[in-house]
């Protein structure tokens, strides 16, 4: 099994590598022995943070039987009578619950289509941008969103949207009809993700300006020398070079697809838009956490989990495909 | 003469490229900075125009009551410290665990990395819930303290993979050459890779920094003592309950106790701080840190 | 590591270090009551702390160690000290303090909060305590007001209820801009249609005003008007019909189609706010009070509010927002529901697993005493008040003087200097009986203040609400689970019907979907309560 997995690891940072995958075939417990000696130093930083995660995220765990129990506080968790899949049986029958499902699913995909690659674009054209002032100013003006609250944002979304907002005297300015744009089911998703971009674009770039950094200059010179064009260098130059950052933050968006928040679309959504906005997690909020179902919210939580880990290794699965990018 | 008219539409290609760029990223920082603007000319606007909706570029009946309000307020302040030292303390104690947890797990020869991997990464997806977390902080006497707000989110797994994937392209022949050089691997961790690492550094503090920042929930969840409230978790509260007052039952109704001035000074008080880090900090993304270091 | 990268850590540091003494000597502050003189009045022999659980208030923020606390103190031996959750969390903290029964001796909760956690044995069952001797005090509330039968949960009393002292009630009721409708001659409207009419005449003669704006949202509009226009909505839809005199799941009756019309025909006429659907509380108030708005029908004591800050405006110096009688009805009733006048819907719990119940159960007892309410609602003898002739308490003006001035009012800033009334641990509360006195002793009342109250005394169609009656467990779990379906279908109707977009014909369907999710069952599960605690 190790052979394989270093083979798989290998492909990526190959620049030392190649004595490691010769000697291969050869490993066996004696030389496990001596790997993990070999990497005691190694064993040594990650203790730290194992421990960690062992007691910040998977103590808590055993938690997920809650799902299976009617959860009584007196009792506790572990002396609370078991349900069996009462709770799953609960969602799983209700039709509401996957029209729910469908609008989170659908929600995330377009959020991503267009949130995505918003940053990499920023990134790109800063990147080109000579003017160290200038790239500057435009890069710090751009993550400042980042910085307003949730509550900010869409008491600012509902006053520039509503009737005798911003967004209808301009439209009625140029003779268009005014539309209550947040009690039309129709826009709220177009409303949504523009507010997620506006307010994460900026601050999302700088993880690809931090990898663009990391480009040998020397390499864009050579293309440039051989006539390349600034566009056909970002294509077979730039791009390339961020490629395993892009593939790793794909994959971990499209893992949290079934994840989104409640509280953006709790503050915006209303009666009129709910066919289109209503998502699980403000299902969850509004059926598990005002009524302190904590078994309900459990049992939905480790659905939204099992889809969320199916959807991670299919996207991981096909990164390694395409990008010989994978998270594990 | 062909040569010369290549480079001739190269260049105005150049040019045009340039324009567009610039032409793109301007409307886009305008796009975004505008309502930053408006918060701001609002704080500094009188109560009256803010009603009548009439401010749309410049502040109108100019006062800067709002701010001295805040500025006498002593709950604000204390809360400042509090944040401050939740954030210096919390995202120092984070860019170092991350750091440690991604620098193994970039090393392709590291036994167990797999398995450590999923370990980690599966915290991103699976998680017992609130309840069972603030049981185990509270058997851990953790409740009211500073711990609660700094351990739990030690590390983000999402920036410790990013961290590791940015170790992974400083070439391994660095590392290769200080073994010779009778360096141990956390060593070279210290002396080679978080050196050549300061952009990525430099990111996850500013990453972290933010995030502690802006978090509220921790706070109002595991702090019971008012007096240790970090500041947003009373913005927060200036900002919602305004919306809340006057509700059945409340004879008294609604009394502009939040204008709307107020709280938008506050809003822009609690942004500054973390936007002079920024930067501080966005010195280090300059290029060729790691290229430099490969070269020498 | 190079230079550089060192500085900045020591530099962060020395800052983290600077900043956290800086916190330790800020959290030195919550210093304890200090030397005390143990009295007769003392309810305990040693001093003993009790812990409350408060949710804050933005118009009253609530501290420790504040001057009636002390008194309590004082006079007691309790040493009170409040654990404070921000209001906007304030549900969040609560529930999960719960879930992990890791919560004071005392906790203020919703009234939902009752019959939800009661089953579960984490609230001390009061009922044993119930009786002349234990507690005195609240007996003779518990005979006075019989309905307080209705709090019972399985039988059992868990909760004990804040009792209103001389309490004025008002309620949601109809306020417009009066010195328009004076200034153009238009008489005040009888009947909800002639209350269109006068809105869109005052349309045609301010064509860039909304007439009709409101709040939070179309729940909140049902929740105002559906009552007086014949139907009802309560919180959620089930309300108790006074003139049925039984309970009634209101969107699915014949009688909530008149709500619908009529609020269609305030949308299609371009009476009612457009963005009725989504305006928050900030916004109607912004509307209102920049004379960018007409009419609102909701909390009427806000008017008052709104003609102030309106009077501040070149130009507005006259407008008067009155709230007018409450107009008839397409059934030809004039009806409405006041506020809770008696028994509100403030709750305290007490902590099964409290150390110190005996001294909890005791305290409570004296904040419901004549005395205890005195110090709890009026502060400290000789500091904040006196007693008058007739042994009622009166606060001393020289004590209010200082918060002539003060924001967001003068009654607020003086609650919060005391710590006291109804937002605070107070069990036995004024509200308006000292929002009234402070305001008339600083000159601060008004006539548009005489005339609210008077026209909202006067006038017969408040009743005051219906306590709604003790539910078993079960019938709890099955009501909400129901509520639950029906909220859910609802709220995607209701807008389509206000805007038109469905006509009203089509809402027997809605009403026919209402029924197979249990509105009548619902209905039932409250009507046979209702007779079972009438017979109590």
């Amino acid at each position: 099994m190790s052979g394989k997995l270093f083979k798989a690891k290998a492909g990526k940072t190959s620049l030392t590598n190649t004595e490691n995958d010769a000697t291969m075939p050869e490993i066996r417990k004696t030389s496990r022995i001596k790997l993990l000696n070999k990497n005691k130093y190694l064993y040594a930083l990650i203790a730290l943070p194992v421990v960690y995660y062992i007691i910040f995220h998977y103590a808590p765990m055993y938690g997920i039987i809650v799902s299976f129990k009617d959860y009584n506080i007196v009792k506790g968790i572990m002396g609370s009578p078991w349900a069996g899949f009462k709770w799953y049986e609960k969602f799983l029958a209700d039709p509401y619950f996957w029209k729910v499902v469908r609008n989170t699913f659908l929600l995330s995909l377009y959020n991503i289509a267009w949130g995505f690659p918003f940053p990499i674009i920023i990134a790109l054209l800063l990147n080109e941008v000579r003017n160290r002032k200038f790239k500057k100013a435009i890069q710090s003006v751009t993550y400042l969103p980042h910085f307003i609250s949730t509550v900010v944002v869409c008491g600012m979304l509902v006053s520039v949207l509503s009737s005798d907002g911003l967004v209808n005297n301009i439209i009625a300015g140029l003779g268009g009809e005014r539309i209550q744009f947040l009690m039309y089911p129709e826009y709220f998703r177009t409303i949504y993700i523009i507010s997620e971009v506006w307010q994460k674009a900026g601050w999302t770039s700088i993880i690809y300006l931090a990898a663009l950094t990391g480009i040998d200059s020397s390499i864009l010179d050579a293309a440039t020398i051989d006539g390349a064009n600034r566009m056909q260098r970002i294509r077979h130059v730039t791009l390339p070079a961020i490629t395993p950052t892009i593939a790793t933050l794909l994959i971990m968006d499209l893992g949290k697809m079934m994840n989104l928040g409640y509280e953006k679309v709790l503050l915006l959504y209303n009666g009129s838009t709910m066919e289109t906005a209503d998502i699980i997690a403000t299902y969850v909020y509004r059926r598990g956490i005002l009524q302190n179902s904590f078994s309900y919210a459990t049992a939905v939580g480790l659905f939204q989990t099992v889809v969320g880990v199916v959807l991670l290794v299919m996207a991981n699965q096909i990164s390694k495909k395409l990008s010989e990018t994978s998270l594990w | 003469m062909e040569k010369q008219h290549k480079k001739l539409i190269s260049r105005t290609g150049n040019a045009l490229f340039d324009i567009v760029t610039y032409v793109i990223l301007t409307v886009l920082g305008f796009i975004t900075l505008y309502p930053m603007w408006y918060i701001l000319i609002v704080s500094v606007s009188s109560a009256q125009h803010i009603n009548l909706g009439d401010i749309s570029f410049w502040p109108r009946g100019l006062n800067f009551e709002a701010y001295k309000i805040v500025f006498e307020n002593e709950k604000i302040w204390r809360a400042y410290a509090n944040t401050i030292l939740y954030t210096v303390s919390g995202t120092a104690l984070q860019v170092i665990l991350t750091a440690m947890c991604a620098y193994p797990l970039s090393r392709p020869d590291f036994y167990g990395r797999r398995i450590l991997s999923i370990f980690t990464t599966l915290t991103m997806f699976i998680s017992g819930g609130m309840i069972p977390l603030y049981l185990v902080i509270m058997n851990l006497h953790m409740i009211n303290t500073i711990w609660a707000i700094i351990l739990p989110p030690a590390i983000s797994t999402y920036n410790m993979i990013v961290m590791r994937t940015s170790f992974q392209a400083i070439p391994h022949s660095l590392a290769e050459s200080a073994y010779l050089d009778g360096a141990n691997d956390i060593q070279i961790f210290a002396k080679i890779i978080l050196p050549l690492s300061k952009a990525i550094l430099a990111t996850m503090t500013l990453f972290y920094a933010v995030a502690h920042w802006n978090s509220f929930f921790p706070a109002m969840l595991y702090l019971n003592d008012q007096a240790k409230y970090p500041v947003q978790v009373l913005m927060r509260d200036i900002i919602i309950s305004g919306d809340m007052t006057g509700d059945t039952g409340d004879v008294t109704g609604s009394l502009n106790i939040v204008a709307t001035n107020y709280k938008y000074a506050v809003i822009i008080i609690s942004m500054i701080p973390i936007l002079f880090v920024y930067p501080f900090l966005q010195k280090h993304f300059t290029k060729g840190v790691l290229l430099g270091a490969v070269k020498g | 590591m190079n230079n550089m990268t060192k500085k900045a850590i020591v530099t962060l540091l020395a800052i983290a270090m600077l900043v956290s003494f800086a916190f330790a000597g800020g959290s030195k502050e919550s210093s304890d009551y200090g030397d005390y003189v143990k009295l007769d009045t003392w309810l305990v022999d040693e001093p003993t702390t009790v812990t409350v659980l408060l949710s804050d208030s933005a118009m009253q923020p609530i501290k420790n160690y504040a001057p009636a606390q002390q008194e309590i103190f004082k006079e007691t031996g309790i040493k009170l000290e409040y654990q404070v959750v921000p209001f906007a969390s304030y549900d969040e903290k609560k529930n999960v303090l719960l879930a992990t029964n890791n919560w004071p001796d005392v906790a203020y909760v919703r009234p939902a909060d009752v019959p939800m956690y009661a089953p579960v044995g984490i609230f001390e069952p009061l009922l044993q305590y119930v009786n002349e001797e234990t507690m005195p005090n609240f007996y003779r509330f518990w005979v006075k007001y019989p309905d307080m039968k209705n709090f019972l949960v399985d039988g059992e009393l868990y909760a004990f209820p804040v009792v209103a002292r001389d309490e004025s009630a008002n309620g949601f009721g109809p306020v417009i801009r009066q010195d328009l409708l004076e200034k153009h001659g238009i008489a005040t409207p009888q009947t909800f249609e002639e209350l269109l009419d006068v809105l869109d005449q005052l349309h045609q003669l301010y064509p860039d005003t909304i007439p009709y704006t409101g709040r939070k949202g179309t729940s909140q509009l049902l929740k105002t008007t559906s009552y007086m226009l014949g139907s009802g909505y309560g919180q959620n839809g089930l309300y108790y019909d006074h003139d049925l005199g039984k309970y009634v799941f209101g969107p699915a009756t014949q009688e909530f189609k008149a709500v619908l019309s009529w609020l269609n025909e305030a949308y299609e006429r371009g009476i009612l706010d457009p963005d009725f659907a989504t305006t928050t509380a900030e916004q109607m108030e912004s509307k209102l009070s920049s004379g960018r708005a007409l009419f609102f029908l909701d909390n009427s004591g806000f008017g008052v509010n709104y003609t102030k800050s309106l009077q501040k405006i070149p130009g507005y110096e006259d407008a008067v927002f009155q709230i007018i009688p409450i107009p008839e009805n397409s059934f030809g009733q004039r009806r409405a529901e006041s506020y809770a006048k008696d028994l509100t819907d403030r709750f305290y719990v007490v902590n099964a697993s409290s150390k110190n119940k005996e001294a909890v159960i005791k305290l409570i007892d004296w904040l419901y005493s004549d005395h205890g309410s005195d110090v709890s609602n009026y502060g400290v003898e000789g500091y904040s008040f006196e007693y008058n002739e007739e042994g009622q308490p009166e606060f001393l003006l020289s004590y209010l003087e200082q918060f002539r001035d003060a924001s967001p009012s003068s009654y607020y800033a003086v609650y919060e200097d005391l710590g006291v009334t109804k937002l605070n641990f107070c069990l036995y509360a004024c509200n308006t009986r000292t929002w009234f006195e402070i305001e008339k002793a600083l000159g601060n009342w008004d006539e548009v203040s005489d005339e609210y109250w008077n026209i909202v005394n006067n006038d017969k169609a408040y009743v005051p609400p219906k306590i709604a009656p003790a539910l078993t467990t079960e019938e709890s779990e099955r009501s909400t689970d129901i509520l639950m379906e029906l909220t859910t279908v609802l709220e995607q109707e209701y807008n389509k019907y206000i805007m038109g977009i469905e006509p009203i014909d089509n809402w027997d369907s809605v009403i026919a979907h209402c029924e197979e999710l249990g509105a009548r069952e619902l209905e039932d599960i409250y009507n046979t309560a209702l007779a079972r605690s009438g017979s109590i």
